[in-house]
């Protein structure tokens, strides 16, 4: 990958950097994905985070416990007499477990534009992995013509701008998220989104042409979904 | 996968890791990461360990042998950071959560980086004491790596806040004092430290002792817990006397 591109893609530790996603507001993600999106991927990363709370329940819970009731009431060491005790200790995990999961679901509504943000993140690192694909099918035709090497120009341009705007976006839903009455500094960020909107607007009026201005209007959507999110919160 | 990837870049740049927790940067995320590694790690030794006796001992010793770290963690824990505050420090409880878990990392892959090792024992030899020694001898080594991560992570971070405190406080003294009358600043003492992982070790072997068994005797059926008897310390010296001199 070049350098340029190795610098515009958005990383998992920028977006924690932005973003500050909490455990809750992270499972909630995971929760929230697995409903809405129905992807295998998702309901695979919401399943693990599942069975990993659920452990972490289980070994936080059972052994104290155990101990505890052995301590206060002779448990005898008896298989026979030992799993009821284990399967009801195991029933309370469970129903800490389904407290979490009922927690969580009421926090949905809070984590929904953090998840649409994070989904146009990952759209426009799909973007930056075409033009990386586009650059590898250039090296291998030869030279780059003049057209197309400002055509690359200007999607770069166009990608910084929108990297930017997501980068605002990720702040002021953070911002939005964990001070809902802090209102002043969330403006003042739509405020810089939407200058720097009205610049890539200017880009859109000079569009080029071949593959690079299917990727300027996918840059273009992502923009235009960040900003009605950002309107929304 | 990412927090797999996370703990792997810690594992080879640990001094951009002890950096980072220095300045508080991300430190629910690693946190996160490094409960996940610890867990998944211990928890599959555990059940190597167990494997030797049934499937029962393997779950109840999967269960275990992650408790039986993450629980002395939660013991020890409050007490360092409540000293520490004390002597001083202007750290977080996060911070010292993140080291302690990197340190839990720590022992955790090793302990994995040993799991060929003793499965091989387990298949080849049918000894139940020489394997509980093996075993032993393992946690002590892996043990001793993570402490001793954990206690050189502290001093750096301590040094960290050390120089930071310094460059704010000895302009005002330099204006106020000549230089031989002012006492030199110096880091906060290891002695707290050193002091702690003392206690960090009495509480994990003494937990250990009142979680067992974690191998399970072949000769027994499956047992939850034994009875509370002697103690860790009394055990070992019983069993390694046993194997040195059988009769």
């Amino acid at each position: 990958m070049r350098s340029d591109l190795r610098t515009l893609k958005i990383t998992p530790d920028e977006v924690d950097d932005y973003a500050e996603l909490t455990v809750v507001d992270q499972s909630t993600i995971a929760l929230y994905r697995a409903i809405a999106f129905k992807k295998l991927h998702h309901v695979g990363t919401f399943l693990l985070v599942q069975l990993f709370t659920l452990g972490i329940i289980i070994i936080f819970v059972v052994p104290p416990v155990l101990i505890s009731l052995r301590k206060s009431s002779n448990l005898s060491n008896e298989t026979s007499a030992v799993l009821p005790i284990v399967l009801s200790i195991f029933a309370f995990s469970l129903l800490i477990f389904v407290g979490w999961n009922a927690y969580l679901l009421s926090q949905i509504r809070r984590i929904k534009p953090t998840v649409k943000l994070l989904r146009e993140v990952e759209r426009f690192n799909q973007v930056i992995q075409s033009i990386e694909l586009l650059d590898r099918l250039e090296s291998v035709q030869g030279e780059g013509r003049s057209s197309e090497l400002e055509n690359r120009q200007q999607v770069l341009q166009v990608l910084q701008l929108t990297r930017d705007n997501l980068a605002n976006a990720l702040r002021a839903d953070k911002i939005w998220r964990l001070h809902k009455n802090v209102v002043e500094q969330r403006y003042t960020i739509i405020n810089d989104f939407e200058e720097n909107l009205a610049e890539l607007m200017v880009f859109n009026g000079d569009a080029p042409v071949g593959e690079y201005r299917h990727l300027l209007n996918d840059a273009m959507q992502i923009n235009l979904s960040v900003h009605q999110e950002m309107r929304k919160l | 996968m990412h927090h797999f990837g996370l703990v792997m870049q810690f594992l080879r740049d640990r001094q951009t890791f002890l950096v980072e927790v220095a300045k508080g940067v991300r430190i629910e995320s690693k946190i996160i990461s490094f409960l996940i590694c610890s867990v998944t790690f211990l928890a599959l030794y555990g059940a190597i360990i167990g494997l030797s006796h049934s499937w029962l001992q393997m779950v109840s010793s999967a269960i275990k042998l992650p408790a039986l770290y993450l629980i002395t963690l939660m013991i020890c824990l409050p007490t360092l950071y409540i000293f520490e505050v004390v002597s001083g420090s202007s750290r977080t409880f996060g911070q010292y959560l993140a080291l302690l878990l990197a340190s839990t990392s720590v022992i955790s892959v090793m302990m994995i980086a040993f799991a060929p090792v003793t499965l091989f024992f387990h298949l080849s030899i049918n000894d139940y004491t020489f394997f509980k020694l093996l075993n032993v001898a393992i946690f002590v080594i892996t043990g001793i790596v993570g402490i001793n991560f954990f206690y050189r992570g502290m001093m750096l971070v301590s040094d960290a806040e050390f120089n930071r405190n310094a460059t704010e406080v000895m302009p005002v003294v330099d204006a106020t004092a000549d230089a031989n009358s002012t006492p030199p600043l110096k880091p906060r003492g290891a002695g707290v430290i050193k002091a702690w992982l003392v206690l960090y070790g009495f509480v994990g072997s003494q937990l250990g002792w009142t979680l067992r068994p974690f191998f399970g005797t072949p000769d027994r059926p499956f047992s939850l817990f034994r009875e509370l008897e002697s103690n860790f310390y009394a055990h070992i010296l019983y069993t390694i006397t046993h194997l040195l001199l059988p009769n």
